[in-house]
């Protein structure tokens, strides 16, 4: 992974300088609420319902034991000894004092980390795939340009007041984007052309909210060192023209709209033809040189471990089969597995991770996965290098952790956001409700027979749990200052992306879990075969069956 | 429009930890609710205005919201507000 | 209001503001509005004194860019200091349209903001009222290391630096 240098370093523990003194000047009076608002978002620091909230950034989900380690000791020393591990790669500390909030700064800059850019009108976090450099479908690990991005987005002096937050995600498989790019104000898909060179499409405007948008191609390719100053090209465009007046009109899926994909390409080539050849251009050996943080571990030169796999997945011991199959995804490299941490359980909010379990991951990282781990935006985790003749070691490690229910993808993986129970912007709960399913569906046989089924809930339209492009979304909606619940169907966040369809009128939050059931029963019902997965089944049937089923004939 | 007979309570965060707060009669910031002094909006509205520009070193973003009295006791008339009076509804840490 | 120019705080500034509704003075130096100088029947070459223009967020700058040959100073306004308009305005007028006359920050000029702005071409800033004067000056030095290229520095971090490799 990406060390850092001396002038990495300058940066972080600067601004956590910069930050202490911030801090003290609106403690002293000095800087307004409202300005000081804007300071601290760009530090990550939000006010939520309870307490602050620091978001610290994990970029493109990547971490070290040893920054896993101090993000534990953080949450033992500022926090309640735990932290949530969000849709975007980071992770989040709900319990923070501000005077404290610089001492965390700092603490995090001496592993490299930090929590720049996080919130705010500005480039945020820039997420990835959570199985770059190791899954077997990728055409090119999209790392070392995402942390070339990161440079360059970090401090940007132009574009740190946008009309509004700007998110970016790249992958590096184009046939399974598991970084959901379509759905973020610019998406990056590393792509060869027809000479057969790996370069970046780039796609504008997608995004979730209020009006959810699938983002459209801008430039169908580009050599790698004319990325940056493409993207500089979008940025301007979108600082100089994007509305500046309605917070809920501000985003650039917005701008991208209204204007239309010809126009909105033409202003961005018109104002790229100005730089494309200027400081902005990537050089080769800077691509090289970031390059090589990301070259493979030290792996063992092992033969081909699929049979071996496929056998532990019909182990004797069902449920250990069950966490082979579910949990395990096979590897590029022969002999290994990419093993998935499991942080669904019935009674813990989906993402949460207390700091022993922290200090435990690292220590997994460290035996069997050269110490690294990646967090996932389905807000689990990730041992990306593990042997698989030890798998059967590291399975009843983690199981005695509570981090091994076999249920990753299956209707127990619930993707949540924090809700009201914390979040100042949330018209509804989503954890109680989200652990209320999964308590439900708790029977490990019955998930394993529903098969991939992702459920996804957000307390409210901002939608940072993802719920448009859950095969299930719930949406938190406020009725008349009281909970309710909105369900749709058919969502899907990768290649085959596709925004969910409102199944009908909203339910309180004593029907919402019966609600989920009825639906899977009917699909149980309805589908073909054992192997239909629900979006197929949805896809294959329409609406009809279900809303027929919550809502009676018509 | 609001009924002359409706009352509202002003509440803000305290800067040092975030923590919803409510203003008392005696013109200070409790963190219960049921310390707070009910009011008529607008003088609620007038207060919150007041203590966002004199007491920034204090609290953060005073508001008012909607709150019915019975029995001597305060109740939030939303969700929101009553979980914010509180706490969080779910365990706050993996059982270890 | 306090005025910083090169990083130092100067007195004696001679530009006067003219307000949009207010007439313009037959002498001395002053600044009006882009909009207002525009629709204008007013022959601003005939006046004594020089001639500055305040851009707002909205003004199009490719309109601007044709009457910088009279203009000595420029102003770029921040109504609201969210308002990040300015910082593309600065360096477009900086590094695409080669101007070099004082460019001033204006409006809701806070400290916190001095470092970015510098970095956007302005040379000048003129410092919100009642802000601090010390905490403007130290916030230029907020920090010593810049990674990507814009106004002040042409080109980025790894083209002026050894950058790092990985450690053993």
């Amino acid at each position: 992974m990406y060390q850092y240098d001396e002038h990495d370093r300058k940066i972080v523990s600067e601004r956590a300088e910069q930050f202490a003194r911030q801090v003290e000047r609106r403690i002293e009076g000095d800087i307004t609420e409202l300005h000081f608002k804007k300071l601290r978002l760009q530090n990550g620091l939000y006010m939520q319902l309870h307490n602050y909230m620091l978001r610290v950034a994990i970029p493109y989900g990547l971490l070290s034991s040893k920054q896993l380690r101090k993000l534990a000791e953080i949450s033992r020393k500022y926090d309640r000894s735990y932290g949530h591990f969000t849709t975007r790669q980071n992770i989040q500390y709900n319990w923070p004092k501000l005077e404290e909030v610089p001492k965390i700064l700092r603490e995090l800059a001496s592993v490299e980390m930090h929590a720049i850019q996080t919130s705010g009108d500005c480039i945020r976090n820039i997420t990835s795939d959570h199985l770059a450099g190791v899954a077997r479908d990728e055409l090119e690990d999209p790392r070392p340009i995402a942390e070339i991005m990161r440079h360059w987005s970090t401090f940007h002096p132009e574009f740190a007041y946008l009309p509004r937050k700007f998110k970016i995600a790249i992958t590096g498989t184009p046939d399974h984007d598991r970084a959901a790019v379509r759905l973020h104000d610019i998406g990056v898909r590393l792509l060869k052309n027809d000479a057969g060179e790996v370069g970046c499409q780039v796609l504008v405007g997608g995004g979730l909210g209020r009006t959810p948008v699938i983002a459209k191609v801008i430039r169908e390719w580009l050599p790698k060192e004319d990325l940056l100053s493409y993207l500089e090209a979008i940025l301007r465009v979108y600082n100089m023209y994007g509305d500046r007046k309605d917070k809920f009109k501000a985003r650039i899926k917005i701008l991208v709209n209204s204007l239309g994909i010809e126009e909105f390409t033409r202003q961005v080539e018109d104002e790229w033809g100005h730089i494309k050849e200027g400081a902005m251009k990537l050089t080769q050996a800077e691509i090289d040189r970031v390059t090589k943080f990301f070259q493979p571990p030290p792996y063992k030169q092992l033969s081909d471990s699929d049979a071996q796999l496929a056998s532990l997945r019909m182990s004797k011991d069902r449920v250990f089969g069950r966490w082979a199959q579910h949990n395990v995804e096979l590897h590029k490299v022969p002999g290994y597995s990419a093993v998935y941490i499991s942080l669904k359980t019935v009674e813990t909010p989906p993402g949460d991770c207390s700091d022993t379990q922290m200090d435990a991951i690292a220590a997994l990282a460290d035996d069997y996965s050269f110490g690294e781990l990646v967090v996932t935006h389905t807000q689990n985790l990730v041992l990306p290098h593990v042997e698989t003749s030890r798998l059967p070691e590291l399975y009843e490690r983690l199981a005695k952790l509570d981090l091994a229910t076999p249920n990753i993808n299956l209707i127990g993986d619930i993707i949540c956001c924090p809700g009201l129970d914390f979040c100042d912007l949330a018209n509804a709960r989503s954890i109680p409700q989200a652990l209320e399913i999964s308590k439900r569906f708790e029977d490990l046989d019955y998930q394993h027979d529903i098969g991939e089924l992702n459920i996804k809930m957000s307390g409210c339209i901002n939608a940072c749990g993802h719920h448009h492009v859950g095969h299930i979304g719930i949406l938190g909606i406020n009725k008349r200052g009281e909970e309710a619940y909105q369900l749709a169907l058919g969502g899907a966040p990768g290649n085959d992306m596709s925004i969910g369809k409102i199944v009908g009128p909203a339910f309180p939050p004593e029907k919402i879990v019966d609600a989920v059931e009825t639906i899977v029963k009917r699909y149980l019902e309805v589908r073909s075969s054992e192997d239909e997965r629900f979006l197929d089944c949805y896809r294959r049937v329409g609406m009809e069956p279900f809303k027929e089923a919550l809502y009676g004939a018509h | 429009m609001v009924e002359s007979n409706e009352l509202f309570v002003v509440t803000a965060r305290f800067l040092a930890d975030g923590a919803p707060v409510y203003l008392t009669a005696a013109g200070t910031w409790s963190r219960s609710l049921q310390e707070a002094e009910p009011l008529a909006l607008e003088r609620g509205e007038a207060e919150a205005k007041q203590r966002n520009l004199s007491e920034q070193r204090l609290v953060a973003d005073a508001y008012t919201f909607k709150v019915a009295v019975s029995g001597g006791q305060i109740e939030a008339l939303s969700a929101r507000e009553r979980i914010r009076s509180t706490a969080p509804t779910v365990r706050i840490r993996r059982p270890d | 209001m306090v005025l910083i120019k090169n990083k130092q705080v100067v007195t004696g500034d001679p530009w006067q503001y003219v307000a949009d509704d207010q007439p313009v003075p037959e002498s001395g130096d002053i600044v009006v509005g882009f909009s207002r100088y525009d629709r204008d029947s007013v022959d601003y070459t005939k006046r004594s004194g020089r001639l500055g223009l305040r851009l707002d967020p909205e003004d199009d700058l490719l309109q601007v860019v044709t009457h910088l040959d009279c203009v000595s100073l420029v102003t770029i306004n921040f109504p609201k200091f969210g308002d990040g308009r300015g910082y593309t305005k600065a360096r477009l007028l900086r590094e695409r349209f080669k101007y070099q006359g004082e460019l001033r920050a204006v409006g809701e000029v806070l400290s916190d903001q001095l470092f970015y702005m510098l970095r956007c071409g302005f040379d000048a800033f003129e410092l919100a009222q009642g802000k601090s004067v010390a905490a403007a000056l130290a916030a230029f030095e907020d920090f010593s290391v810049k990674y990507q290229a814009a106004t002040d520095e042409p080109r980025p971090l790894y083209l002026r630096v050894q950058r790092g490799e990985p450690r053993a």
